[in-house]
Order: C-alpha cells, then structure tokens, then sequence
C-alpha cells in the first residue's frame, strides 16, 4: 500500500507516544494505535494526498476517551501502570507527580493536556479532534491545570512536612 | 512554569517508547483480514437476520419480533412495558464497532435524563473470544451467570450492566435503569 508503511515508519513512534499519554498504559496505547492505523489503513485511498497524521491523531484520543467511558460505566476508572524502567534520577519526584496527576484527570481533560502540550495544538486544533468548542477546551484545560497545581502544592506541603 | 515541566514529564515519560517495527506490515495484514470478513458479514447479516425474524419466533413459540427489536442481527424478544424506542445516538469512534438501540420512559435518556431504560448494545470485533481476557478487555464487571449466560455484571449509580459474549466475535451488553434486566437478557436470541 503506497505510503502507509513510509507514514507508519515516520510517525509510529510518536503516535505511540500520544496514545501513552492519553491512556497511561503502554500495553493499552499500543493496541489503541494498532486499531487506529488499521482503520486508517482501511481508508487509506481517500486519506492519503492529505496528512494522515491528525486523522489517526482524532481516532487514537476519541477511542481512549470512548473506552475509559465505557469503563466508567463499569466501575472501573483506569489509573494507568507506572513506567516500566527506573525514572532518572533528577527532577524524578516532579516528574511522577505530575505524570500519577495527568492520569488521575478525567479522560477528556487528560487528552486535552496531551494535546496542548505535548503536541503543541492550538486550542482550535484540539477542539477540531475532539469535537468541542474552543471555549471546552479553554475551560477542560484550565480545570486540568488547576488540578495539577493543586497535586503540585500538596506535595510540596507533603515534603516540606 | 507548570507547562514547561509538564512538556519535560511528558517527554521523560515517553523517551524510551518506540514503535514496534513489524507495525505496519502487522496493521495491514489484519487490515486485510478483516476486509474479506467484513464483506462476507455483509452479505450474511441481512440474510441470517431474516432467517431469525421467521425462524427463531417460531422455535420459542413466540409472535414475531418487531424489526425495531432486531439490533444488528440480535433479537430483543423481551422488554418492559411502557418503554418506547429512543432516537439513535451517533456511533462513537470507538475499537469495538456498535450498534446500540435504547428503549425508555417517554423516548427520552433515563441514563441521564431520569425515568426508565433499557438499552442492548451488539458489538462485533473479530477479536473477541469466550473467555475471561476478551471480557476483561471489554470491560470490568464482576463474573456473574444471569438467565443461563456467564458474562460480566456492574452496577453504577443505579444503572445495572450485563454484558457477554453468546459467540465468538459478538458481545451483548444490556444496561437497565429501573426495570428489570434479567428478563431482558433472557430474551436475547443470537442467530447463528
């Protein structure tokens, strides 16, 4: 297939990484980006002369939403798995904080930070993938922050006590 | 700066990831798979489904289920009475294809709109199978048998969940907010 292999090659790794981000687990973002790029791969004909990137982008972060909605609904809110390998060791306290804070966030606001700040997308691009006004996504992210300043805080009063 | 130290977490975090290299060629080989089984489904489905129409009512006794009570080839033999069929939400976008039907007090959303509900939800992944790890995947209620289908049961915040797989690639989830979901998922009839 012209191209999906090129594009999978060029951009796997770092679709991976969004979908770790979104969903906090690396066996879940795996399979997640595996049913995104088949989709994609299903459509390819008619996604191809444009970028594909922001169209598996938008199927990767609404089926992690899509699944963890339906596990809400079960009861089961997924907190993710810490990382496998040892953290380094500078800033190694901030950093875990604020990843066990990004996935403790609602998914919605989880995906809007990754988003954001991990892909660097304007606030109209990120409500373009999620399908939401602007102003949701002004709104999720600054709740998100606000909640992260406060896990922020309570650690630092935790240290200091 | 939070976001600044967001950005240098999120990159930490991920530095070590990669994907897998085999990726693509293993995407577009399920891919194709799953081409040639989605066209054969297609032309089974209409057929199998009015196969059961005619022929399922006809080995349980019963009168003919309406075609608003067949959801994706799945029939809903049973319901409570006085619930009437609520408009189709858009399908979610979602790794399990599905197709839901709700049935509610006034037509209206019980799961957030208050009054009574009942929804049947037929999801078809060639990936599920009959077994602790498919459900899992699927979802995480706690192992129960109802009406004779050992599946996975959740209750939250009064809505009843059951969900099951009657064969291989086919899962059924019923919810139900005040009414009874056993009968419902007894009456459940899976062609095929």
């Amino acid at each position: 297939m012209t191209g999906f292999a090129e594009f999978v090659a060029a951009r796997g790794t770092a679709l991976l990484r969004t979908a770790y981000l979104t969903c906090g687990s690396v066996h879940e973002a795996e399979d997640v980006l595996q049913a995104a790029l088949e989709k994609a791969c299903r459509n390819w004909s008619r996604i191809d002369d444009r970028d594909p990137e922001p169209y598996v982008r938008r199927i990767i972060v609404n089926t992690v939403i899509s699944r963890a909605r339906r596990r809400a609904i079960l009861r089961i809110i997924p907190t993710g798995s810490p990382p496998d390998l040892p953290a380094p060791a500078d800033d190694v306290v901030l950093r875990h904080v604020l990843m066990d804070g990004l996935r403790a966030l609602p998914p919605r606001q989880r995906a809007v930070i990754v988003l954001r700040y991990w892909e660097d997308l304007t606030e109209s691009q990120t409500a373009e993938i999620l399908g939401c006004s602007a102003g949701t996504v002004k709104s999720q992210t600054a709740k998100a922050m606000a909640r992260l300043r406060t896990l922020l805080g309570e650690e630092a009063t935790n240290a200091g006590a | 700066m939070l976001e600044h130290d967001l950005r240098e977490a999120m990159a930490a975090e991920t530095a070590t990831l990669a994907a897998a290299p085999d990726l693509a060629e293993r995407v577009e080989r399920r891919a194709r798979s799953r081409r040639w089984r989605t066209r054969l489904a297609v032309l089974l489905v209409p057929f199998l489904a009015a196969a059961g129409w005619f022929l399922v009512p006809q080995a349980l006794g019963t009168g003919a289920v309406p075609a608003d009570q067949i959801i994706d080839g799945v029939l809903v033999t049973h319901l409570p009475p006085g619930l009437i069929r609520a408009p189709e939400d858009p399908p979610d976008d979602d790794d399990f294809p599905g197709v839901t039907a709700l049935w509610s007090t006034g037509g209206g959303k019980p799961f957030t709109d208050g009054g009574d509900g009942i929804s049947v939800s037929v999801y078809r992944s060639a990936d599920i199978e009959n077994t602790p790890a498919s459900l899992d995947e699927f979802g995480a209620g706690e192992p129960r048998e109802i009406a004779g289908k050992w599946g996975r049961h959740g209750m939250m915040m009064g809505i009843e969940v059951f969900y099951w797989v009657p064969r291989p690639g086919v899962i059924v989830m019923v919810m139900a907010v005040g009414a009874d979901l056993e009968p419902v998922v007894e009456g459940i009839v899976v062609p095929g």
